[in-house]
């Protein structure tokens, strides 16, 4: 860990402390995130409302920390489950090739055809809107990715000598798959995977602005700062600190991304 | 090059034959009856039967799809349920200012990375290299309807210089209407332009023919523009082709953020109105955009480069 770049030391640093705040934080306030207090609608920040209060008098602060729960779960089941499945497809797809390799490089192609965003809306639009149908269109889009990334290393380690001298030594194909290709072919999409956290939230939070993600009342950081257009000369802080705690979750994350890449991928250096 | 430019249209045939089956398949997709879920609860059996019929789910899926294409070919894209006009008519005035502000965030892109992915090459780790990466390590992580708000309120609310949102009926108008919608998108996007034009530049200035070209005595900024720039430029055009995708999708909340009587705001309305055949065609417009942008990069970096241009042909 000594030798860990900085970048990678400050990324995992600021994962950890994300993960505290969205599991520990919502026990340290002592306000709910969705009742209303009309007494408190559009308060400035101050002491008592650190972010100030949103039109229904609810603590703008509050609503970030709870959102915090939210939209890092938003990250989280929008990229295990592709990382899984798209990993999966490249591997099998490149490794045996023929009819299953095709089929699924053919429908890769579609899939990025359309752009990430204008395919998810599509989907979430036909099966309804919320955050479940959001994470079945992700995962229809979002595999692509790591199957392409996983089956170009593939299609390179497959020739490497340590693999065809495990063939030659009658290991199965589960073995060899599991023990010797994998661990060589992963690291790439783990490194994609922390910067698609991003994408994913960015993607999670969009939905949520547009009104086909978490609905209302529920905090989260996109329907936050939704909330708050109608507000942007009144109360411009609703919008305001959500969009930040994005860019602050955008920034842990793409540091962690790097530094990763320098750790795992040293010979692309610097 | 007309036979890698033909044979390049060709490779198009599947994924656009692909593009328009996904599109179909999407409305079979809508749980229960589509013609109820477009209908509602209360419609009557006459309505559903009519609107079955139209949708031509009486036919095998096979035929429907070969019935889709036909009337895809023929220009008949359907009508819009709510809007009660083709959807053709609808898709084509809503296309206009979604292209023209494509055109000007790439633009806008350009002017914000090319400068500063220079700057950044040629002051390599010093104190302007640092600010430019700490620029855009941030930039990457604006979220679009966020940076909206943040323009809107700096620069229209506080300032009053730009409308906070609108489209314009003259084009002057719209230049200036879609500044900030063009900017909210470029400012995204220039980060991850200026990064590769930034490693390219530092690579393309250790090379041996800038040597030469500074032997000749060229000046600095003829070195740096007409030599290390030409070179440093193609990773980056190919960059900014990559995340075509991304900044076609961004235009769909920037439209609705900025309120631009676009593709991107149609989609979300007709959402709304639960308009399917409406969104099923922007779906497939959005597709068919961002296929042609790659084919139209792939053919730039062609035309710029001549080693790409000799190992197509050759």
């Amino acid at each position: 860990m000594r030798n860990w770049p900085r970048n990678l030391k400050l990324g995992v640093g600021l994962l950890i402390a994300w993960i505290l705040l969205a599991v520990f934080g919502p026990m340290l306030l002592t306000g709910d995130p969705t009742t209303m207090d009309l007494m408190h609608s559009l308060h400035p920040p101050s002491l008592a409302f650190p972010f100030g209060t949103d039109n229904l008098g609810r603590g703008v602060f509050t609503r970030v920390v709870y959102g915090t729960r939210l939209d890092l779960q938003i990250g989280l089941f929008c990229v295990v489950p592709v990382f899984i499945i798209g990993t999966t497809i490249g591997i099998i797809g490149g490794y045996f090739g023929g009819f299953f390799d095709g089929l699924s490089m053919r429908l890769a192609d579609v899939a990025v055809a359309f752009p990430f965003l204008v395919a998810v809306i599509a989907i979430v639009a036909v099966l309804g809107p919320g955050l479940t149908n959001m994470y079945i269109a992700v995962a229809v889009v979002n595999w692509v990715s790591y199957a392409r990334i996983t089956r170009s290393e593939i299609l390179v380690v497959k020739q490497m000598d340590y693999v065809q001298a495990a063939n030659i030594l009658g290991f199965g194909n589960t073995r060899i798959l599991a023990r010797h290709v994998l661990p060589n072919v992963i690291t790439q999409s783990l490194i994609y995977a922390s910067s698609d956290v991003i994408l994913a939230v960015f993607t999670g939070s969009s939905l949520g602005f547009l009104g086909l993600g978490a609905q209302p009342p529920a905090a989260e950081w996109g329907l936050i700062i939704a909330d708050g257009y109608s507000f942007v000369s009144q109360a411009p802080w609703i919008s305001a600190f959500p969009g930040l705690a994005i860019v602050a979750l955008a920034v842990s994350f793409s540091l962690l991304g790097d530094g990763l890449a320098d750790v795992l991928r040293p010979e692309l250096g610097r | 090059m007309l036979s890698y430019i033909l044979r390049r249209l060709l490779l198009m045939i599947p994924v656009a034959l692909g593009i328009t089956l996904a599109v179909f398949l999407l409305v079979r997709l809508i749980p229960g009856d589509p013609a109820r879920a477009i209908l509602g609860i209360h419609a009557t059996p006459d309505l559903l039967a009519a609107v079955r019929a139209r949708l031509g789910l009486n036919d095998s899926i096979v035929v429907q799809y070969l019935i889709y294409l036909r009337n895809l070919v023929q220009g008949d894209f359907g009508q819009s349920y709510y809007y009660g006009e083709p959807i053709a008519r609808l898709v084509g005035e809503r296309a206009v200012p979604t292209l023209l502000l494509l055109a000007y965030s790439t633009v806008l892109t350009l002017v914000l990375a090319v400068p500063a992915g220079i700057l950044a090459a040629t002051r390599r780790d010093r104190a302007a290299d640092h600010v430019v990466r700490i620029v855009s390590t941030v930039g990457v992580g604006l979220p679009p309807y966020w940076t909206g708000f943040i323009l809107i309120l700096l620069l229209s609310v506080t300032f009053k210089i730009f409308p906070i949102g609108g489209y314009g009926n003259t084009w002057g108008q719209r230049m200036f209407n879609l500044f900030l919608p063009a900017l909210t998108i470029s400012l995204n996007v220039a980060p991850l332009v200026m990064r590769a034009l930034r490693s390219s530049m530092t690579e393309a200035l250790g090379a041996g023919f800038i040597d030469t070209a500074r032997a000749k005595g060229l000046s600095g900024w003829a070195v740096l523009l007409r030599h290390a720039l030409r070179v440093a430029i193609l990773p980056a055009i190919g960059v900014l082709g990559l995340n075509i995708g991304f900044l076609v999708g961004s235009t769909v909340i920037v439209e609705n953020v900025f309120s631009v009587p676009g593709l991107g705001q149609l989609m979300i309305s007709s959402i709304n109105t639960r308009d399917y055949p409406t969104i099923q065609m922007v779906t497939l417009i959005f597709g068919v955009i961002v296929v042609l942008i790659y084919l139209a990069t792939d053919l730039l970096q062609m035309l710029l480069d001549p080693r790409v241009r000799k190992a197509q042909i050759g």
